[in-house]
């Protein structure tokens, strides 16, 4: 849907879709986002990636005006949200953290609710429903309860809903979290699409991969202070210095038995991956260690620093707590959520 | 927003809730099992007040319990699934949002109410009803309910957050505004409390359903019935708004 009543930002020669002025929400005297400062350009994949608790669900919040900030403010397309609601409100699209349906109704109910509720045409909402029930694999159980639906399925029907009006700004809340491959392909493949149709995407995300994947510039907020903010590539060069060695050895040691070579280390399925500043003499220790235990080394690679290294560095995170935190592969266990 | 997509947009939220939420217990317990339970009580009962008076009560309680409930368990069973951000997010105004809600009440208690007096009048008689003003006092009511029902629940996160207090207020108000016998009886002996029932709104209702029943005794006191009751619905609106903002800061 079109809308010409809200004006357009422009920053030099990019246009600002998103914009977040000295944001700042404090419960009680705790502050869950601190003064954050941001721009996202029309267009832009922008993921803001944090650990639990770092306030990703917060800014999502004061972002879309389902919360009031303590201090700042949030423009949609240059305009205030709180100061003009239902301009911004038509041209944007969220995903919630959880999802949210009427279990009550059926996929087609809920879909037209949300047509409904966005004043789309009636035959432009039916054509549309059908196009997003057949991108999202709900086609067939379009008039099933979706009480009946898995976590998936209700997944894909809330990111449905929040696409039925063609919003020009979407804000996906970890949109992948806790879903099985399959959903998380399909999820990610229909974002990444829509950015590439002029959509400008807002995604938090725990996943690192997902991040450096689908994003064009990646935020890390921490303790709701915004960290670092640039392209992939450019924060993995930021931090250039350490390596990571990845081997693999034969019989499987445990963990604390590579911590003589370096204090932080991190096993990720059958391999380890050993961090450090100089790579060539942890190598000749790793060769030293592996003889004296009489262990086999089947593999060795040094790798250079990835987002999730930057993230680590970042939040004050080891390795360690990241690797509990579950924050590394998609393919992982998800938080038991929805 | 132009005035008409606000009213499509009252009629697109009650629409859905009549659909999510009317079948749920709560609804239907005090929506229609509780009006016809106090029906077949007016039928055995033994009359300890006059067969007209009656007839008030069970349409007044009707209304006034169908109305709130059903405008206080929508609200906290949207928070509680999370899908009120939906609404909050959807450029539709709080107040037609607020609208919405009170319509899906309206839209259940008030053919209620009127079901359950079509089946008492013919055993009743009629005396001087006057049809335009009962439609109109149970309309009121009705309404009034809703608001009230709203205000309470307006920033609740769990129905039994809201039933338990507004179970209280709302038995007190019965039992303090004349709703089963005539405020003069209920304070016979204490008249010098009898403002009490003149705070409740509700002594309003009861007035206005009674004088659209029996017929028509103290026309000043039928204006200040309507005139109160739509200066509550206003307030209980703008408690109800106030409340709703607050949530999101
Ligand atoms: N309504 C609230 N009242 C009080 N504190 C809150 C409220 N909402 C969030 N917080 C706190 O604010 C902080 C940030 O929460 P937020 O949900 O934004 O984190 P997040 O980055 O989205 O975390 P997660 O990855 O777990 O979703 C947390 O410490 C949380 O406890
Ligand atoms: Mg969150």
């Amino acid at each position: 849907m079109k809308n010409e009543n809200v004006c357009e930002a422009v920053d030099g020669e990019l246009k600002v879709a998103i914009e977040a002025r000295d944001l700042t929400k404090q419960y009680g005297e705790f502050t869950a986002v601190n003064d954050l400062n941001l721009k996202v350009f029309d267009g832009e994949f922008f993921g803001l990636l944090g650990p639990n608790g770092a306030g990703k669900t917060t800014t999502v919040k004061m972002l879309t005006g389902l919360s009031k900030p303590t201090k700042g403010e949030a423009l949609i397309m240059g305009a205030n949200i709180m100061e003009r609601p239902l301009d911004v409100k038509r041209i944007i699209g969220v995903v919630p953290e959880v999802s949210n349906i009427y279990v009550e109704m059926t996929a087609w109910e809920n879909l037209i609710f949300a047509a409904e509720l966005y004043d789309v045409p009636r035959g432009e909402a039916v054509e549309r429903i059908k196009m997003l029930l057949e991108v999202f694999g709900l086609y067939e159980r379009r008039h099933d309860k979706s009480a009946n639906f898995s976590k998936g399925m209700r997944r894909r029907l809330t990111i449905a809903m929040a696409l039925v009006h063609n919003p020009r700004v979407l804000f996906l809340d970890e949109p992948t979290s806790g879903l099985d491959v399959q959903s998380t392909r399909n999820i990610r493949e229909v974002v990444r699409r829509l950015n590439r149709d002029g959509v400008t995407v807002f995604m938090t995300t725990h996943f690192i991969d997902e991040a450096d994947n689908l994003c064009n510039r990646v935020g890390i907020i921490n303790k709701g202070q915004l960290v670092a903010l640039d392209t992939p590539e450019r924060l993995k060069q930021k931090i250039g210095g350490r390596v990571s060695i990845e081997v693999s050895l034969q019989p499987i040691p445990s963990l604390e038995e590579l911590k003589e070579v370096s204090s932080d280390v991190m096993k990720t399925g059958d391999k380890f991956i050993v961090y450090t500043e100089n790579p060539s003499i942890t190598i000749s220790e790793l060769i030293k260690l592996a003889n004296a235990k009489e262990w086999k080394i089947i593999s060795v690679k040094t790798l250079t620093p990835s987002l999730e290294d930057v993230f680590v560095k970042l939040t004050g995170l080891t390795a360690v707590d990241v690797e509990r935190l579950e924050l590394i592969r998609p393919s992982g266990r998800g938080r038991g959520r929805e | 927003m132009s005035i008409d997509t606000s009213l499509k947009k009252i009629f697109v939220i009650a629409a859905k809730d009549i659909k999510t939420y009317y079948s749920k217990p709560p609804s239907l317990f005090y929506g229609i099992v509780l009006p016809f339970a106090l029906f077949g009580a007016f039928l055995a009962g033994r009359p300890c007040v006059t067969e007209d008076y009656r007839v008030v009560g069970v349409t007044v309680l009707s209304t006034f319990f169908g109305g709130t409930t059903i405008a206080a368990v929508i609200l906290p069973l949207e928070r509680r699934s999370g899908t009120i951000d939906r609404l909050i997010l959807a450029p539709v105004s709080f107040k037609t949002l607020l609208l919405g809600k009170s319509l899906a009440g309206f839209t259940f208690s008030f053919p209620v109410t009127l079901l359950v007096l079509s089946i008492i009048l013919p055993f009743t008689g009629f005396w001087n009803l006057n049809p335009l003003l009962l439609v109109v006092s149970i309309a009121l009511s009705v309404i009034f309910s809703c608001a009230f029902g709203l205000a309470f629940s307006a920033s609740a996160n769990d129905v039994a957050d809201v039933m338990w207090p507004m179970n209280f207020v709302r038995f007190l108000m019965i039992f303090f505004s004349g709703v089963f016998m005539p405020i003069d009886e209920i304070y016979l002996y204490m008249p010098s409390l009898k403002f009490i029932a003149y705070l409740l709104p509700l002594t309003y209702s009861v007035d206005a359903v009674y004088q659209s029943i029996v017929g028509i005794n103290d026309i000043m006191m039928l204006i200040a019935d309507f005139t109160i009751l739509i200066a509550m619905i206003i307030l209980l609106y703008y408690i109800a708004y106030r409340r709703f903002i607050k949530t999101l800061t």
